[in-house]
């Protein structure tokens, strides 16, 4: 499994973007005042594999923010276990922590296990976590087919579009 | 556990003289175990049913996960206890002694204008029951259990411990092994008991375990709401609940399951609380924990015919000492099932609660549905609030919402209240129960009430 460990000192901002097809843990520490990072990820494990991604969001000082999301694309036979942890320990207040995690199955033999933890040991903070799984929306796909797109593409437009969404941020 | 915050006032924590013919020794063997089977005259089934249950008991390991139980000592407690009579028909047929128990929580009151049967549970055994003769004409089977494994051996026989097997946890093997009172109720095909059936539960004696069994089974079509409500008096040394409660809902039909726990905070309230619903069944779960030491609590729902239902509303209170571990399971296994749990937490005075919660759909439940929204309140800063959710989803075609915040009583909404000279602690009040009220609104008017007034209380300092 790879591991990244991210400090953000004082004052500051940190952009951390990342795609994988693989394992991933993910550890965002804020050792400061007004630290903040914003942290969006894709997940694509290959067909036929199962992936653990761990991210975890340590709020150690007062004033520090943190924004996560990671949407996950899971093709046949794969599956992600996805472990969420946003944790604001007793002095980080006035901290604001947020994190969702969005999930396509694609296939009928693809998993996801997701838990979003929260541990919020100050009172005087905001924190908010969401998960969502959906399905492609047969709306959306007849409207495209009405368009006269083959349903196949049609399909592979709409998870494109799942995908580019979070690249283009 | 800091022990020094405990026990603090309790509004209930009062206690009436032990009045007891028999109780078993402290402790727990298979003797023991025989010898509750005795006392209570039961089929050889049931004694060997309590008896593999204690086996199950002693090989299962205590939960690896969630709060500590390490203070909790099997050893110290006592499994039976049976009050001086032990079935009383009517209210004026009740000692004197258990009376006035029930006088301070009001029961006969709340009986006149609201119920349609009341079971009140004295410890372990049900002392007092009155069943409305239109339900007996309907069918309806409302009794504590302990008569039922006598008088209804086929119906009991058939569902007890299939919702819930012995082997599902260790508190579930211990109960299976020593349980004592609860309900049993049967609606048969198509009634619809109108009015919630009650049963009020009791523990009145020191390191007294109680260990309430109870089993609805809901037939094709029927419709049922069952209410449980618990005043405990209070105690300098620890107490353990731990009940079972299983519920069969047949095709069609609906039941509604509501709880408001309140005991004191000397009590360890262990519960395996799970329904089992079939096609387009509807099992309902209202959920309210404000006392206890710590409970550990997750109604479950196990969808396993199409278009089957499934919800929970929990509230948790957690005060100073207290943990509320609570929340919810949801097991979709059928095409078209849909699942909604609305959590409402409550942290003060260094009160810890936790969202602990199960959603998992299968693989073949095809267009599943679960939403899940938890919303915690944290009050001051000794305070703490976990949200420990897991969503296993193997099905394409499935979709799932889960939504979580925690956050504290707002310096806006404070103001504005303080400044139209609403004190302080009055304005907490409102706003905490405020936000318990789309799930206190669910609740029969008299729990509503209650609750209302408790949380007031507490949140304004007054008591707890």
């Amino acid at each position: 499994m790879k591991q990244k460990i991210y400090r953000i000192a004082e004052g500051m901002n940190k952009k951390i973007n990342f795609i994988v097809d693989h394992s991933f843990d993910l550890e965002v520490i804020f050792q400061g005042k007004n630290s903040s990072a914003e942290i969006i990820g894709l997940v694509r494990p290959k067909p036929h594999t199962n992936i653990i991604i761990q991210t975890k969001q340590i709020h150690n000082y007062p004033h520090s923010k943190s924004n996560l999301l990671i949407r996950s694309v899971i093709p046949e036979g794969s599956s992600v276990a996805y472990i969420g942890t946003i944790r604001i320990e007793k002095q980080a207040r006035l901290s604001d922590a947020y994190q969702k995690n969005e999930t396509m199955l694609l296939s009928d033999t693809s998993h996801i296990h997701t838990s979003p933890i929260l541990e919020i040991l100050n009172h005087d903070v905001k924190c908010t976590h969401g998960a969502t799984v959906k399905p492609i929306s047969e709306e959306e796909l007849l409207y495209l087919q009405s368009r006269g797109i083959a349903r196949s593409q049609a399909k592979e437009m709409i998870i494109q579009g799942f995908v580019d969404d979070i690249i283009n941020k | 556990m800091n022990r020094t915050l405990l026990p603090h006032p309790y509004a209930f924590g009062f206690h009436t003289k032990d009045v007891h013919e028999y109780k078993s020794k402290k402790g727990l063997n298979k003797e023991i175990v025989m010898d509750i089977s005795f006392q209570k005259t039961e089929p050889d089934w049931m004694r060997s049913f309590r008896l593999k249950s204690f086996d199950v008991f002693l090989k299962k390991s205590m939960p690896g996960w969630g709060p500590s139980l390490s203070e909790l000592t099997f050893a110290d407690f006592y499994y039976y206890l049976k009050p001086i009579v032990s079935q009383a028909q009517s209210w004026s047929n009740l000692p004197k002694d258990i009376k006035e128990t029930y006088d301070k929580i009001g029961i006969p009151e709340m009986e006149k204008k609201y119920l349609s049967g009341v079971s009140a549970q004295y410890e372990s055994e049900v002392v007092y029951k009155s069943v409305q003769q239109t339900l007996t004409k309907k069918g309806v089977i409302f009794s504590d259990m302990d008569s039922a494994v006598r008088e209804y051996p086929e119906l009991v026989q058939t569902y007890f411990g299939t919702v819930i097997p012995t082997g599902d946890n260790k508190f579930a093997a211990l109960n299976s092994s020593v349980w004592s009172g609860g309900s049993f109720i049967y609606v048969p095909k198509g009634v619809k008991v109108e009015l919630p059936l009650q049963a009020y539960f009791r523990i009145n004696a020191a390191n007294m375990g109680q260990f309430e069994r109870t089993l609805i089974i809901a037939d094709e079509g029927s419709f049922v709401h069952y209410s449980e409500g618990c005043t405990a008096p209070i105690y300098s040394t620890d107490s353990l609940h731990s009940a079972v409660v299983e519920i069969i809902v047949k095709k069609g039909a609906r039941v509604r399951y509501t709880t408001v726990q309140n005991w004191s905070t000397n009590v360890y309230n262990l519960v395996t609380k799970r329904a089992r619903v079939e096609e387009e069944g509807i099992m309902e779960w209202v959920d309210c924990n404000l006392g206890s030491k710590l409970t550990m609590k997750y109604p479950s729902m196990y969808l396993v015919g199409r278009k089957a239902r499934g919800q929970v509303l929990s509230i948790a209170y957690a005060g100073a000492g207290q943990i509320q571990d609570a929340g919810a399971k949801a097991i979709h296994i059928a095409s078209e099932t849909t699942s909604e749990i609305i959590s409402k937490s409550i942290a003060r005075d260094g009160g810890r609660t936790s969202y602990r919660g199960a959603v998992k759909i299968v693989h073949g439940a095809k267009h599943a549905k679960s939403r899940v929204v938890c919303d915690a309140l944290i009050v001051d800063k000794d305070s703490r609030s976990d949200t420990y959710p897991m969503m296993d989803i193997q099905e394409q075609t499935a979709s799932m919402e889960h939504e979580a915040t925690v956050s504290k009583i707002s310096d806006e909404q404070l103001l504005y209240l303080t400044s139209r000279g609403i004190s302080s602690k009055e304005a907490q009040s409102m706003i905490a129960n405020g936000f318990i009220e789309p799930i206190v609104k669910e609740l029969p008017l008299e729990y509503s009430v209650e609750l209302n007034r408790l949380i007031g209380l507490r949140m304004e300092g007054s008591v707890g």
